[in-house]
């Protein structure tokens, strides 16, 4: 079983009567990519500045590496790497220099590792422009230079991907899954770009008012996500027979009497309808049903009903 | 915490305001020298630019506290950017010192600047006269030295404001409201013998021309402040949510 590098056990936080994070326990393990997915203001950045130390719990506690005691929290958040919010560097420094006065501070001897992250990220040609002439993608990289100078072996990110262009997002994420399997570094992740956390995350965690509803592993969501085309005929069993006969697509499932369902997306459903017809199945109603992270991710929230009628269509 | 002190004198020694600010405090010393023998030659002499120091512009240097403070620690609440150390796990009371010490390691540069631009162009610009003798320039520095206590003193209160109230033109009011608003309520309700024994800015009157033991009270003054901002400072910083 993986090391369990970070885990909150019942953790609140309170803004007078406001409970930001409520409870919340969870836990990552090592090599993973854990998404955290939540509407604005569910929690999630409260959640992240727990986890690093920017704001005390109110009550309940965070683990990092096995420690929980406030000294044993300080040295495992120096295994740790983070982006909370926006990118914050002093804007007349060059990326080099903003680097530099980190590395001191942290009392990481040599520059290599200052070279070696903006090579990582793609700055290292930056020479001596400032950080206020930085893009907003150029800041968000330094962040993750930063995050990564002194390899750590857990990263906390906090809608690291805001703002960027479609090229940025993409080199963004190459970046992650780069130091994750070259690396094995652990990634807690927030977005809200659902669709980009879905090419990355090996588990997910949905927050809503500071409660973590649900937390699933990719391959679990997936299953539960799974596009399917279903039919509605005279005979399942019969209708299954032929399916799984005459054409070689994934798997089928007799739901019921009358209903059975294809698993896996289906491109040419046409052709299924056109077998069970040829061979005498009298095919009432076929339909595509299941949902794409965004709509699983609504209806958790409590939109089902939008999250339903996006997704249903007759074939 | 020496190292995060380093970093600060790393990030602060390439910041061109920063110099540009100690040649200004630089050019401002021999600019009021050059006017001193330009205006009154008569009485244009070392000892009377020395004695100026003492009677007029000692308390300066404390309205240019909220300048170093800005540098080393306000714009780490303006930029943001306290959450990369914090977040790496460094300890929080070490920072908020490292800060305080990082500001007064840059006062002093910029005292000896300033400083050393007053009294070697006084000693090149003006007549040497008779009185001014090594006894004068020992007692001169004496009451100088006391009074670089008050401002480092200052150092904390700064820090402690600019941490509550992190708007930079906020922080700078409350920081002279803070210095001059006690004397004048005190003076208001007649107790004007409380703020010279309790407050900080009227020390400086004491030292200009005050014993040697009114001097040692005055310090006094100085090191409680210091004390008790810095307390201050450490407990709310500690508690304090950064973002």
């Amino acid at each position: 079983m993986a090391e369990v590098v970070m885990r909150t056990r019942s953790v609140t936080k309170r803004y007078g009567a406001f409970a930001a994070v409520e409870g919340l326990s969870l836990e990552v393990e090592q090599g993973d990519i854990f998404a955290l997915v939540g509407q604005n203001g569910a929690g999630k950045t409260t959640l992240l500045k727990l986890v690093c130390g920017l704001t005390p719990p109110t009550s309940g506690s965070v683990e990092l590496f096995g420690g929980s005691s406030p000294g044993e929290l300080e040295r495992a958040r120096r295994r740790t790497g983070s982006i909370i919010e926006t990118p914050g560097f002093f804007p007349y420094l060059s990326a080099r220099q903003n680097l530099n006065y980190y590395r001191i501070q942290r009392g990481i001897r040599g520059e290599s590792c200052v070279e070696k992250a903006l090579r990582f990220v793609g700055l290292e040609d930056t020479g001596k422009k400032k950080f206020k002439s930085f893009s907003l993608g150029m800041k968000q990289r330094l962040g993750l230079a930063l995050a990564i100078q002194d390899a750590p072996e857990l990263l906390v990110l906090d809608e690291p991907i805001n703002g960027l262009d479609p090229m940025g997002i993409r080199e963004f994420r190459e970046i992650l899954l780069r130091l994750n399997r070259e690396r094995g570094t652990t990634i807690l992740i927030s977005s809200h770009i659902l669709g980009e956390l879905s090419r990355i995350a090996t588990k997910y965690g949905f927050i809503r008012n500071g409660r973590l509803i649900e937390c699933d592993s990719a391959a679990a969501l997936e299953q539960k996500c799974r596009v399917s085309l279903r039919f509605e005929v005279d005979d399942a069993q019969k209708a299954a027979n032929v399916l799984r006969d005459r054409l070689s697509l994934g798997p089928v499932q007799i739901l019921g009497g009358r209903t059975l369902q294809l698993s896996g997306d289906v491109d040419r459903p046409e052709l299924a309808v056109k077998a069970l017809v040829e061979s005498g199945v009298m095919v009432s109603q076929a339909f595509r049903s299941g949902k794409s992270l965004e709509s699983y991710f609504v209806d958790l929230i409590g939109g089902k009903n939008i999250a339903s009628h996006d997704m249903r269509g007759s074939v | 915490m020496l190292h995060m002190i380093c970093a600060d004198l790393y990030k602060t020694f390439r910041r061109p305001f920063f110099y540009l600010f100690l040649a200004g405090m630089g050019v401002l010393a021999v600019a009021v020298n050059l006017s001193i023998s330009r205006m009154a030659p008569e009485n244009a002499t070392v000892t009377n630019a020395w004695m100026l120091v003492l009677a007029y512009f000692l308390s300066w240097p404390m309205l240019l506290m909220p300048v170093l403070v800005d540098l080393v620690s306000a714009e780490e609440y303006k930029e943001h950017t306290l959450k990369n150390s914090v977040s790496f796990g460094l300890n929080r009371t070490e920072l908020y010192l490292s800060k305080i010490v990082s500001a007064t390691v840059l006062g002093a540069v910029l005292g000896a600047v300033a400083l050393g631009a007053y009294c070697g162009s006084s000693l090149l610009f003006l007549r040497w006269d008779p009185a001014f003798q090594a006894a004068f320039a020992g007692d001169f520095f004496r009451r100088v030295g006391v009074s670089c206590i008050g401002y480092a003193a200052a150092i904390p209160l700064a820090a402690f404001l600019a941490m509550l109230l992190q708007r930079n033109s906020l922080f700078v009011f409350a920081y002279y409201g803070a210095l001059c608003l006690p004397q004048l309520l005190l003076q208001l309700f007649r107790l004007p013998q409380l703020s010279g024994r309790f407050l900080a800015m009227p020390q400086f009157s004491r030292i200009a021309a005050g014993t040697a033991r009114q001097m040692q009270a005055s310090a006094v003054v100085f090191l409680v402040t210091a004390a008790v901002f810095l307390c201050a400072g450490v407990v709310l910083f500690r508690k304090k949510d950064i973002c």
